[in-house]
Parts: C-alpha cells; sequence; structure tokens
C-alpha cells in the first residue's frame, strides 16, 4: 500500500523538470518575438484563447496586433517557472509574470505582460485569453 | 483459491473502480478544460496528475483512517448488543492469557506472539500501527497531489501559487478531508448501532439471526 502511494506520488512528479524547461522556452520565444516585432511567430506562442482576446480587443488580426505589444510586454529573461497539471507561470526578472496552458500543440502563453494585484487577488494582465 | 475468496474478490473490486475511476475522471477533466476553452489531454497524461492522485489518495486516506479508529476504539468503547463490541465489562488490553501471548501461547501461535520482550509489544499493536501508518502517508500523499492540483486551478484564474504549509492551512485541503473523514466515522457508527437490531445471515459481520438484540460481540 505505501509502495502504491509512492507510485502515485513519484507519477505526479514525473517529467515536471522538462515541463519548467519548456514552459521557460515558451515564454522566451514570445517575448524576443515581441521585441523583434514578429507578430506570426509571436501569436504562434499564444494559445487559442490569447489569440482570439488579443483580436477581439486590438480589433485586429493577431500577428498585426501582436507588433503593437511591445510598448507594454519588454523582453526580460526567466526567474523561475513553475508547473502544476496543466498550468504553468514564469516569473521574470524585471518582476512580470506569464501564464502558460498545455495545449495539442504544447505549452503556450494564455496571458502575459501580468503583475500582481493585491493579496491573493488575480494578476492584471496586459494580455489574458 | 476458495480460502481467498473475500481478498480476492475484493482485490478485483479494487482494481476494477480504481480503472473506472481513471477513464471516468479523465472524461470529467477533459470537460471542464473544453469548458475552460482549454484542449483536452490523453488517458496516460490524466492518471499521471495529481489531479487524478489526489481524488484517489483522499479516499485511501480516510479509509485507513477508519479502520485505524476502528481498531483502536473497540479496545476501549463499549456498544452493547452491537456484533462490533467486546462485551461490557471486557474493555481494554485484556489478559496474557486471553491474548495467547508468551507462556500462553499456542503451538501454532505466530512466534512474535510467544518470544515476549519488544518483539511481542510490537506485534501486539502491529495491526494498528501498520493500518496508521499507511492512513498518515496517503494523507501526506493527499496533501502533496492536493496542493499542486489547486494551484494549477489558481494559475487558471491567473493567482499566485500557494506553498505546501500555505495549503495545509487552507479551506480546499480541509474540504477534501473532512468530506472524506464524515462519511467514514458515519458508516462506522451506523454499523455498529445497526447490527444491534438487524441481521444478515451468514456474516461473520452480524449476530445470528435469533441472537437477542442485547448480547454484545456475538458474531454470526
Amino acid at each position: 500500500m505505501i509502495v502504491s502511494v509512492g507510485a502515485v506520488l513519484a507519477f505526479a512528479g514525473c517529467g515536471r523538470a522538462d515541463d519548467r524547461r519548456a514552459v521557460g522556452a515558451v515564454t522566451e520565444r514570445f517575448l524576443g518575438a515581441i521585441s523583434d516585432g514578429n507578430g506570426q511567430r509571436a501569436c504562434a506562442q499564444l494559445s487559442d484563447g490569447a489569440q482570439q482576446a488579443l483580436e477581439q480587443d486590438e480589433s485586429k488580426p493577431c500577428p498585426a496586433a501582436a507588433r503593437e505589444l511591445d510598448d507594454e510586454i519588454q523582453p526580460s529573461t526567466v526567474r523561475r517557472a513553475q508547473v502544476f497539471v496543466t498550468t504553468a507561470k514564469v516569473d521574470l526578472a524585471d518582476g512580470q509574470s506569464a501564464f502558460l496552458e498545455l495545449t495539442a500543440r504544447g505549452w503556450r502563453v494564455a496571458a502575459a505582460g501580468c503583475r500582481p494585484a493585491g493579496p491573493d487577488e488575480p494578476y492584471q494582465c496586459v494580455l489574458e485569453a | 483459491m476458495r480460502r481467498h475468496t473475500l481478498s480476492l474478490a475484493f482485490g478485483a473490486l479494487f482494481l476494477g473502480t480504481l480503472v473506472a475511476q481513471a477513464f471516468v475522471g479523465h472524461a470529467d477533466f477533459n470537460a471542464a478544460q473544453l469548458a475552460h476553452n482549454s484542449d483536452p489531454i490523453s488517458l496516460w497524461r490524466y492518471v499521471r496528475t495529481s489531479e487524478f492522485g489526489v481524488d484517489v489518495l483522499e479516499n485511501w486516506q480516510s479509509e485507513y483512517l477508519q479502520f485505524s479508529l476502528f481498531i483502536l476504539g473497540t479496545v476501549w468503547l463499549i456498544q452493547r448488543g452491537s456484533p462490533e463490541s467486546k462485551p461490557p465489562g471486557d474493555a481494554g488490553l485484556e489478559s496474557d492469557e486471553e491474548q495467547l501471548v508468551g507462556r500462553h501461547a499456542q503451538p501454532d501461535s505466530p512466534s512474535w506472539a510467544r518470544v515476549g520482550g519488544w518483539r511481542t509489544r510490537l506485534y501486539s499493536n502491529s495491526l494498528l500501527l501498520v493500518m496508521g501508518a499507511i492512513w498518515l502517508f496517503s494523507w501526506l500523499g493527499q496533501s502533496i497531489t492536493g496542493r499542486v492540483a489547486y494551484n494549477a486551478e489558481r494559475f487558471d484564474h491567473q493567482q499566485a501559487a500557494i506553498s505546501y504549509w500555505q495549503y495545509l492551512g487552507s479551506p480546499d485541503f480541509w474540504n477534501r478531508t473532512l468530506q472524506n473523514w464524515q462519511s467514514e466515522f458515519l458508516a462506522v457508527g451506523s454499523m455498529a448501532v445497526l447490527a444491534i437490531y438487524l441481521r444478515q445471515r451468514g456474516s461473520p459481520e452480524s449476530k445470528p439471526v435469533g441472537t437477542p438484540h442485547s448480547a454484545t460481540g456475538a458474531e454470526g
């Protein structure tokens, strides 16, 4: 029985290091694409929900809307990545955070340019699904 | 094999229902994913998540707590008329002669019942110790996997994750714990009382059908 409990715990922890590396890489690719003005590449890092939200908010196709995010979302380096089940949060060196979700295409950014709002309150994000 | 039908039957039931839980849990998880405009995940990925882990372990810990407390409680607590109870006046650890330990052990008694010293003391409490250890370990597992599942939900709402110690004080952890505990204690308590007045012919969990309600500790 104790072995079974251990197996459940081990299973639950499997592959988390790979996921942490992956979410960090996706976040850096997204920030790099914003900084380079590459809207197509930036949108490719977004979840479907985040793309739709961006298009609705800006009333233009995602690549065009993403090119205009460089005023609000600056490039930065990954300070910490946390993964829980199919969601993740990447904290950046400049104090921003990004939230990611696991999609059929792999990890994708669901919210970006996020900063804490208050104790236990949802982060305020520039872009969110 | 005929001498082990009870353990085999319940072992098969456990495995069958665990597999079934994996399938329906996976379907339920993916339904929630779609409702949140997220993508579904595979069954293999799901059974390796803490979502599945906490759903399994929160039930395991409460079952083993139930049995641990029942084993411990029936040493000292009495329920007149119940087959689950010792007769009034027999509360406590009983004598070595009644427990067949030391010089009172039988030729086919377990060796640690006969040998005395720490080994007999340990063996005399081995059932409670093991059941209690499984309870604690599975409750620990529930707390670890429960925190992961809870933080996944927080990230879904763009909230920061909480630490393990914060989770131990959270309503989510205690809601999962207490909703399981209340049902276990209700089951044991109602079994102890219902078995005073009701019968199931052939089951050792019941008094023989014609036994008086006032008879305590009689088994069918």
